[in-house]
């Protein structure tokens, strides 16, 4: 009977004990679980984000290549061709400005010409001064209006393009 | 008794029947052992395959080539992402309905896909390409058309059978402009022309391996990423602008001459490098059809042509470092005619004149006296101080050395025609790279397309470093510059004056050789201009080439000096640089605009005349004397036979036998 007693004494002891580790690793088991499907969770957000990032890169080039396709001389071209009022405008104030800043030299470079054409005789030796001279200059003068507006009207696009 | 017999029985019983319990267990935890051990041991590598097969997803790409921009990080050439649909008819088992949908998202023929899809199940082939480098948007699109609620697939388009590649596709966002520079990249990521051929390496993409690790759902639970070598981004020294003015000045140029192509170099000469490289015709990289083939190249570094008198500053120039005159000095060109080794060259200008107005007037027979007076081995020795006979060395692809022989296989008059420019072929980057050196106070600093290379975040990036050599005395090559000044002033080079600025250049002009008669075409030319701007202080170096112009006065004065005029006014007025020249009023800016060219005027103005030497015959090269003149007027020749034609490189140079006047 005392010994009985004494098992069932020492019984009730270590089942505490036993329900406390059973109880830790039980704990252990669960948190080990958590962490797992945590980890893999986090793992599939990851992957998921890293993704978006490939996306988003793959977007980010595209729109650098479609800005720089914009930028491009020839789609400037194009669309300072559209707005032809507007190009025409900014190539007329350009020139304006340009031919006022420059004034007050003009004279003195036109003098300046004038001289060494006249006190230089190797112009008259020169087979392509004399026999050119004419008649270029008379098409020249002719097409200068059409053609310096034009050539300022692919400046302004290269200018706006370089900016 | 019976009783006590009776409790043992059932003892023995019970210890029989916990007996086979134990060992059924026994046999059932050993069957489970047996088991166990088989599948772990034995068929260990081939189910571990099998599992990570199932879970594990590796996915191999190529990282994206890298980016070529020009020196203001405007990008010349880049690669995006794009996605080719395919399918695995192994995975497929209705292949009707499958072609139906798949024609129903993206649109193609069905009986044509039907027949593909079936040989290839067949064939058991796993890749049946059905749409080819789609866009991500559009790739978005497919998917939701396709998606099939009833499939379960990790990967999209969800649906069986179906599934994306990831792949690149090289953009060139402005087409045709430095086409021949930039060059292209195949399909298949490998440079074929331009900087993509010659920095392939450095752009090439690395292989990206991917490991994913997929749970049952298929959904990616842990990746990793295995990349070697990531590509490098190239900065060139480029600028589009600049390149644009080039381009279209040449474009407009060639087309105005009705020219059979031409090339135009912008170098700057202060430290080598080439801010534009164009040629004409050219072509799109976006889009090589077989037409465009014929343009890929870059003639300014690989096509060898007689540069003319342009090469007359190297005749002067190596006179000028032996101190044998000064600018002003006087020399006599005499009656226009000088025989060397039997061989009588000729031109118009005659008398005596400063060496400045010798150069300005492009005399040969100045030159010729001058090239003679230095002699063969100091001429020989500019020749090669100043790059001629080699690669420049520049980052682009099968460049050419040019044509140079080495005194001992000159003949007795090869010195006075290499005076004049002939018997030597250079390229226009060769011959601009050599005015450069003048420009830069006669520092040649080696030309360079890459300014530099960026690697991968870890390593630093590479700059190109300059190699600079004094060729010829700052003096002499200023000496030099004074004498191009009166080219542009006075003489030759009129049509390459500016508006604001001093310009010092010179013309050339020179018959082509014609290897079908192995004698120089009278009616072929090459002419150009090369110069610089402001004079006194160059910034920047313009070499225009054209090869073959149709009408009007050929020569390098009337066709390429007004495009080095139009390019250099339009780059030093975008760079602000200050004025050393009064500006002009409208009407004489007007003057350095090449005249539009009808077509009277170019059969008035065409060199071939009556009196003009016509090569006709194969065995006798006929070798014109004449100067070419604009508008062909003042036409002298003589003809003589040529000499036997040993080899090709001489072939190639016996028209240099040819006496011009540019």
């Amino acid at each position: 009977m005392r010994q009985r007693n004494q098992t069932k004494r020492s019984r009730s002891r270590a089942l505490p004990a036993i329900l406390a580790c059973a109880t830790v690793l039980a704990c252990g088991f669960f948190f080990a679980a958590r962490q797992h499907f945590s980890s893999m969770d986090f793992g599939m957000k990851n992957s998921h984000l890293r993704k978006q990032i490939d996306d988003l890169e793959s977007e980010k080039r595209r729109l650098l290549l479609a800005r720089e396709v914009s930028l491009s001389p020839a789609e400037l071209k194009k669309a300072a061709l559209k707005a032809k009022v507007v190009v025409a405008d900014a190539v007329t104030s350009e020139f304006a400005s340009l031919t006022t800043k420059d004034k007050p030299a003009t004279s003195q470079a036109t003098t300046l010409a004038v001289k060494t054409t006249a006190t230089n005789p190797l112009i008259t030796k020169t087979v392509a001064t004399s026999a050119t001279i004419a008649k270029p200059i008379a098409v020249s003068v002719q097409k200068t209006a059409t053609k310096v507006s034009t050539i300022d009207r692919k400046f302004v696009a290269q200018r706006s393009a370089t900016e | 008794m019976a009783k006590r017999a009776k409790r043992k029985d059932l003892r023995q019983v019970a210890f029989t029947r916990f007996m086979l319990v134990v060992a059924a267990f026994v046999l059932w935890i050993g069957g489970i052992s047996v088991r166990l051990v088989h599948l772990q041991v034995t068929r260990h590598d081939d189910l571990k395959a099998k599992a990570e097969g199932i879970r594990t997803d590796v996915k191999k790409s190529r990282s994206l080539r890298g980016t070529i921009y020009d020196r203001n990080e405007r990008a010349l050439a880049m690669s995006v992402p794009v996605k080719t649909l395919y399918a695995d008819p192994t995975e497929i088992t209705d292949i009707d309905a499958t072609a139906k949908a798949i024609a129903k998202a993206v649109k193609v023929d069905i009986p044509t896909l039907k027949l593909q899809l079936s040989q290839a199940k067949e064939a058991n082939k796993r890749f049946v390409a059905i749409a080819k480098k789609l866009d991500g948007d559009i790739a978005d699109k497919i998917d939701h058309e396709l998606d099939d609620p009833s499939v379960r697939k990790a990967d999209l388009p969800n649906f069986t059978g179906l599934h994306w590649q990831d792949e690149q596709r090289r953009s060139y966002p402005n087409g045709t402009l430095a086409a021949q520079v930039v060059g292209f990249a195949n399909a298949s990521d490998d440079g074929k022309a331009g900087i993509e051929m010659s920095q392939d390496e450095a752009l090439h993409g690395a292989i990206i391996k991917r490991i994913e690790e997929r749970d049952r759902l298929g959904r990616v639970y842990d990746e990793e990423t295995v990349e070697r070598d990531a590509p490098s981004d190239l900065v060139t020294t480029l600028d589009i602008g600049i390149q644009n003015i080039v381009e279209q000045a040449l474009a407009d140029g060639v087309k105005n001459a009705q020219a059979k192509s031409g090339m135009a170099v912008a170098l700057d000469p202060t430290t080598g490098e080439i801010l534009a490289m164009a040629n004409y015709p050219t072509f799109d990289p976006n889009s090589i059809t077989e037409d465009a083939a014929a343009h890929t190249g870059d003639q300014a570094i690989q096509w060898v042509y007689s540069p003319g008198s342009t090469f007359k500053i190297v005749t002067y120039g190596s006179a000028l470092e032996r101190h044998m005159f000064k600018p002003t000095d006087m020399i006599d060109a005499g009656n226009g005619s000088i025989t060397v080794a039997g061989h009588e060259f000729s031109d118009h200008h005659t008398g005596r004149m400063t060496y400045s107005e010798a150069l300005a007037h492009s005399s040969n027979i100045c030159a010729i006296k001058t090239g003679l007076a230095v002699g063969r081995d100091d001429f020989w020795s500019m020749v090669k101080k100043m790059g001629f006979g080699n690669r420049t060395g520049v980052e682009l692809p099968t460049e050419t050395a040019g044509i140079v022989r080495s005194p001992e296989k000159w003949n007795g008059d090869s010195l006075a025609s290499m005076s004049i420019g002939y018997e030597i072929g250079v390229t226009a980057l060769q011959m601009a790279t050599a005015f450069a050196t003048i420009a830069n106070d006669g520092i040649r600093s080696q030309p360079h397309i890459i300014k530099e290379i960026r690697h991968s975040d870890e390593q630093p990036k590479t700059v190109t470093q300059v190699e600079q050599t004094q060729v010829i005395t700052a003096e002499s090559a200023r000496n030099l510059r004074t004498m191009m000044r009166a080219v542009v002033l006075d003489g030759t080079g009129k049509r390459a004056a500016l508006n604001g600025y001093s310009v010092a250049g010179k013309t050339g002009t020179a018959w082509k050789f014609n290897a079908a008669t192995k004698s120089v075409d009278s009616s072929k030319y090459v002419s150009s201009f090369i110069g610089m701007a402001p004079a006194d202080k160059p910034r920047i170096v313009v070499a225009v080439v054209m090869d073959e112009p149709g009408v009007g006065a050929r020569d390098g004065g009337m066709v390429s000096a007004p495009v080095f005029s139009e390019i250099t006014q339009k780059i030093l007025t975008s760079w602000n640089v200050a004025m050393d020249e009064p500006v002009k009023p409208e009407s004489q800016v007007a003057k350095n605009i090449p005249p539009s060219i009808s077509k009277d005027t170019a059969v008035a103005s065409k060199p071939s005349t009556p009196d003009q030497p016509k090569p006709d015959s194969k065995a006798k090269p006929v070798l014109p004397q004449a100067p070419v003149k604009n508008k062909g007027k003042d036409i002298k020749k003589t003809t003589e036979k040529a000499p036997v034609v040993r080899d090709r490189v001489t072939a190639t140079l016996i028209w240099t036998r040819t006496k011009f006047e540019t």
